[in-house]
């Protein structure tokens, strides 16, 4: 009897140690599918929660030259749950996608006002609150949360032709603003409004966040007919710029990461360039194309792209995304103490991937959100979420 | 009581007491030694190659797809598996010892599985009709480098044909896998379905797959022909781990776009094989074993 027990035993340890176990959540490549030939997904930034994920989206509408509101929710293996819209008089979100405390925030457009409004979401996606952020005409173009938990939002101004930065709080009061000039004349302005109704062709990489323990915020914006990075105190004029060239040259994309070192990407015309590690000076007249290190010929013409700061190990990384001639998402890993690319990753084979945004969440694992096209043709959000050991494995 | 029936009985009774007579010496004889050649046969090592084919019952047990439907059930993008279809070979070699009638073996092989399947997918227009279908086809292909632990049992030894039935245990060490793909589009947004190709790809797929074991039984017969022994065998094997990294399922690939992810599976084969083995214990230089 002894014995058959044995045999049974190890006949169970046998056949259960075939059942391994893992963990779904570590990493993943999702591509959220829709039935239908006539929907289009554009992503535009996620934010991660405590049940999973929340992916703000672009969508057609057919009632407005805008793009409509739309959230998706997530679960933590990033598998769709659900998604909601917002009305239709809610267009033009943008990104970031900014977690303060438990409420998940992003900026829109009140079309029948033309007024910035703060959009805020739960994880379960019980609704949208709305609240008025910006009064009076303001078109967003982008947000942050500052080291306060405040919020700063980016927009522009069409009748006063200005860009103008403002401090918001969680609740969606207004806090301080200021505007700079985009010059006199229309040719910015329709560049700005192409932005809106024909992102795909004409977006423009706008952005804005503030110098950590410094309370000086920085835009990428049109200031005075030029799409340049601008540094500001919300006094009457700017700190400091770093031109770009009118729409022609400029930053695509840029993280400080002390102080006022940057890492940023950006274009000159049709060529980008990467500088992991550049040192800003936000209380001057500077010039973007000076900071251009030699060209990235994988880079297609004036590419998306994101930049976020990686550390492992005790070191370092700066990781940019971008988009590449061949129609895939490319991930650079720079050591920031060097300057030196340590690692390349590619995302995306067979049908065009581009890039929306890029993460690292609270388990130092990379996000990378973007859209994909669907038997070439259906575009398509997908989230892929690279663990720290994969990251890790990138480097060399 | 006539002659004849006389005669009859005498015969009778003569055969009988012939019978008994032969009966009694029989029983007195002494106990016969086993010839040379079934000692020979009774214990024994044999050594040999061993190649043969296999047929794959995928069985998909965890199924996902690198697609997350939003308006649909995630059952429309299972895979359609191949069970039995696709044709694999493996080569190898064939070592066992032999005791009456019981023989312990290994039988260390090169195995190729091949398996297959389809998956489909189709988009709506407004009006509910279909737009757009993509199928596409996987032809997988997984090298292993296999190790049987065989227990086999001879049914009965009657002149130079032995059946036998056998049962054991497996461990395969995945070497290589490579997965081709060939997508077709079908195009319905003009009314009928115009097909056209969406290319066929080849891609190396080792990392995505992991060694794997298992039990596995059958049964064969050996024929002891032209100074060779030879083993016609059948087997089914089952897994009981499954032949893709889970790690690596919902991880990107190269076909990712088209939803391609493996699923979890346990690789069932049917195996029939050819085995030549030798002996390699001789009595002498002399002996003529058949």
């Amino acid at each position: 009897m002894r014995r058959a027990y044995i045999i049974l035993l190890a006949a169970y340890g046998f056949w259960s140690c075939g059942d391994e176990s893992f963990d779904a959540t570590d990493s993943f490549t999702k591509i959220y599918d829709h039935s239908s030939a006539e929907v289009a997904y554009h992503p535009i930034d996620m934010v991660k929660t405590e049940e999973g994920f929340l992916i703000l989206a672009a969508t057609q509408l057919d009632e407005s030259d805008f793009s409509g509101v739309q959230v998706i929710q997530l679960d933590e293996k990033g598998d769709f749950v659900a998604e909601q819209t917002a009305d239709v008089e809610y267009v033009a979100p943008v990104g970031g996608f900014m977690q303060v405390d438990t409420g998940y925030f992003f900026f829109a457009m009140h079309e029948p006002t033309l007024s910035t409004v703060l959009i805020s979401v739960t994880p379960t996606l019980s609704g949208f609150n709305i609240a008025t952020a910006v009064a009076g005409p303001s078109y967003p173009l982008a947000g942050s949360v500052n080291d306060a938990d405040e919020l700063l939002v980016l927009t522009y101004n069409p009748e006063a032709l200005q860009t103008v930065i403002s401090r918001v709080s969680a609740d969606g009061t207004f806090l301080q603003g200021i505007g700079y000039t985009i010059g006199a004349g229309s040719d910015v302005e329709a560049q700005i409004i192409s932005h809106f109704v024909d992102n795909e062709r004409s977006g423009l990489p706008f952005f804005c966040g503030e110098l950590a323990g410094t309370g000086q915020v920085y835009f990428n914006g049109f200031y005075n007919y030029t799409l340049s990075l601008v540094f500001s105190s919300f006094g009457d004029a700017p700190d400091g710029v770093l031109q770009g060239q009118a729409t022609d040259g400029g930053v695509s994309a840029a993280m400080p990461v002390i102080g006022s070192n940057f890492s940023l990407v950006g274009f000159q015309f049709n060529d980008n360039f990467v500088t992991p590690a550049a040192t800003l000076d936000p209380n001057g007249i500077n010039s973007s194309i000076d900071l251009a290190q030699g060209t990235i010929s994988e880079l297609k013409s004036r590419s998306k792209a994101d930049i976020v700061l990686w550390e492992n190990g005790g070191n370092q990384y700066v990781v940019v995304a971008a988009e590449t001639q061949n129609r895939q998402v490319v991930l650079y890993i720079y050591d920031y103490a060097s300057g030196q690319m340590v690692g390349i990753e590619r995302i995306g084979y067979q049908n065009a991937f581009t890039l929306s945004s890029i993460k690292v969440d609270d388990e130092n694992a990379l996000l990378v959100l973007g859209s994909t096209y669907v038997s070439g043709r259906f575009e398509r959000a997908f989230l892929k979420k690279l663990s720290a050991d994969q990251l890790k494995s990138f480097i060399q | 009581m006539t002659r004849s029936v006389y005669l009859s009985a005498n015969r009778g009774l003569l055969t009988i007491v012939c019978c008994l007579f032969t009966l009694s010496l029989l029983a007195q004889r002494p106990k016969q030694m086993p010839s040379s050649f079934d000692s020979f046969l009774d214990t024994q090592w044999w050594l040999g190659i061993r190649f043969g084919a296999n047929f794959s019952q995928p069985f998909p047990s965890d199924k996902v797809s690198a697609f997350s439907p939003i308006d649909y059930e995630t059952s429309e993008l299972e895979k359609d598996y191949h069970n039995f279809q696709d044709i694999g070979a493996m080569a190898g070699m064939d070592i066992s010892f032999y005791h009456k009638g019981i023989s312990i073996g290994l039988q260390p092989s090169y195995k190729h599985v091949n398996y297959s399947y389809t998956s489909e997918r189709q988009w709506f227009g407004t009006g509910g009709e279909t737009q757009f279908a993509t199928q596409y086809d996987v032809s997988q292909y997984v090298n292993f480098l296999e190790i049987p632990l065989v227990l086999q049992y001879e049914i009965y030894r009657r002149g130079q044909i032995s059946p036998f039935v056998f049962g054991g245990l497996f461990y395969s060490f995945v070497i290589s896998a490579g997965k081709d793909a060939k997508v077709t589009y079908f195009d319905y947004s003009s009314g009928g379905g115009v097909e056209s190709p969406g290319g066929q790809f080849s891609i190396g797929v080792t990392k995505e797959f992991q060694n794997y074991f298992g039990a596995l039984g059958g049964l064969g017969a050996a024929f002891d022909y032209f100074n060779v022994r030879t083993i016609l065998a059948a087997s089914y094997q089952q897994s009981f781990r499954s032949i893709t990294d889970r790690e690596k399922q919902y991880r990107d690939n190269e076909l990712s776009s088209l939803g391609e992810a493996n699923d979890k599976i346990n690789l069932n084969n049917i195996n029939v094989s050819v085995s030549l083995v030798f002996p390699l214990r001789y009595i002498d230089k002399t002996f003529q074993p058949y």
